[in-house]
């Protein structure tokens, strides 16, 4: 046992008596001679006085009870996975089983599967005449409003055409003039004007129908011989509520909107 | 056709080769003896790394468990119980990582109350506390050498088996371990606890 690597690594031995005797003498030779060596010895020496062995194990700290159930414990264990395994290897047999030899019920699983695929492709076919209803109405709704928008066209124009010869109307003062004609046609748009705010038209439609009305309410209420004075303050309502420039404006957003929708 | 070895009682001094065959063939009751054999030494392995009892049982029930489901692999090459050992290693030390990386994990949040009452010692130093902690912040391999060699008191040429080197490896590295707790302790020395 020569060099400082070969003695330093049987200190421990050494200082734990697990050496033969040779080589026992050899290690105290070598540090007789050597300080280094002689060294490394002490430290051992301290390392081992400093981490001692325990006096007891810690499997020595364990109640004798507890050791003697511990392999129970440990085959418990086993055997636990072991049927967790087994039980998992067995459901995959039962299924190859009976997908080998209960042909009868898996031929029935599979019909049953089939009826279903046929269920469903019926039940889809069934929604198609639904959805045809729903088509229908939408274009009957979108044809109502087609007409919808015709009639209110149709207001507008006899609307602004009443209130221009209103406006345009000579008045003589002292004589009666013949409004006859005119309440006539102003009841029929109050009508028209009823229908009209029934159907889907926007906002300002209904709001234009509102201002009109009451031009055309309080020249359905007129005498048949109502005078000037009268007239005048049809004409002074018109100017306020600026109900022609509305009109106009109206008609101007419809013609707008028509030829949008023709061109698509 | 090789005839079934016949079983052996547990508690006569039966050869281990003989219940090794048994628990092979899956003879609980051969196993079973094999597990009374080696139980507190593969615990008190386990319980050098680990560092507790909990874990410590968990660890090397779970060695005998994996031993059992590997029989068929295990060749006879080393003695059972340095392959054994080998399994309660590694399973510690699988133990240990699972360990920091959960400890690392609630860094962020540390129960600052249990750390002062396990700082709170009433005045006692624990010597061996200390030890535990110079061990295990030793490199692993110097830290299996010491705990398997110098505590749990197996020879150096089981040591070189199951760490997989040779036993002068396995001498270096308990020299350079022991060194380095003893730098690590030589204040206990110093002040005469």
């Amino acid at each position: 046992m020569r060099g400082h690597a070969k003695i330093r690594r049987a200190l421990y031995e050494y200082v734990q008596n697990e050496l033969t005797q040779g080589e026992r003498e050899t290690v105290e030779q070598h540090c007789q001679s050597c300080a280094r060596c002689t060294e490394d010895l002490t430290r051992v020496m301290t390392a081992l006085a400093l981490v001692k062995k325990p006096g007891t194990t810690p499997g020595d700290q364990r109640t004798p009870e507890y050791w003697s159930t511990f392999a129970s414990g440990v085959e418990q264990k086993i055997r636990r996975r072991q049927h967790a395994g087994r039980s998992a290897r067995h459901v995959g047999e039962h299924v190859r089983e009976f997908l080998l030899f209960r042909r009868r019920y898996v031929k029935a699983a599979l019909g049953t599967v089939a009826l279903a695929l046929v269920a469903f492709v019926v039940w889809q076919r069934s929604i198609s005449p639904e959805q045809s209803e729903y088509t229908e109405s939408a274009v009957a709704h979108a044809t109502s409003a087609d007409s919808s928008r015709d009639r209110m066209n149709q207001y507008l124009r006899k609307s602004k055409a009443l209130l221009v010869g209103i406006e345009n109307m000579k008045t003589v003062e002292g004589r009666p003039i013949d409004l006859t004609a005119e309440r006539k046609a102003s009841r029929a748009l109050v009508n028209e004007a009823r229908y009209l705010k029934q159907q889907p038209l926007g906002l300002h439609s209904v709001q234009l129908m509102n201002d009109v009305d009451k031009i055309l309410i309080e020249l359905a209420n007129t005498d048949e011989t109502g005078g000037p004075p009268h007239v005048e303050m049809l004409r002074g309502g018109i100017r306020q509520e600026n109900l022609l420039f509305k009109i106009r404006m109206a008609e101007n957003s419809a013609r707008f909107v028509n030829a949008r929708a023709t061109s698509n | 056709m090789q005839s079934p070895p016949h079983k052996v009682p547990c508690m006569q001094a039966a050869d281990e080769q003989q219940l090794i065959l048994q628990a092979r063939e899956g003879d609980h009751e051969a196993f079973g003896c094999l597990v009374e054999r080696y139980m507190k030494q593969a615990y008190n392995i386990a319980y050098g790394f680990v560092n507790n009892h909990h874990d410590a049982e968990e660890t090397a029930q779970e060695a005998f468990i994996r031993a059992y489901q590997s029989m068929s692999s295990f060749r006879g090459e080393a003695k059972f119980g340095t392959w054994l050992y080998r399994i309660v290693m590694n399973l510690s030390l699988n133990r240990l990582e699972q360990t920091r990386k959960r400890r690392e994990r609630h860094m962020d949040n540390p129960d600052i109350g249990k750390m002062i009452a396990e700082s709170d010692h009433s005045g006692e130093v624990d010597v061996t506390g200390h030890i535990e902690r110079a061990l295990h912040e030793l490199p692993l391999l110097q830290r299996a050498t010491v705990i398997l060699r110098h505590i749990d008191g197996l020879s150096t040429k089981q040591v070189s088996r199951i760490l997989r080197c040779s036993e002068g490896t396995v001498k270096t590295h308990l020299f350079r371990g022991l060194e380095k707790m003893r730098a690590k302790l030589q204040y206990l020395r110093e002040d005469g606890i």
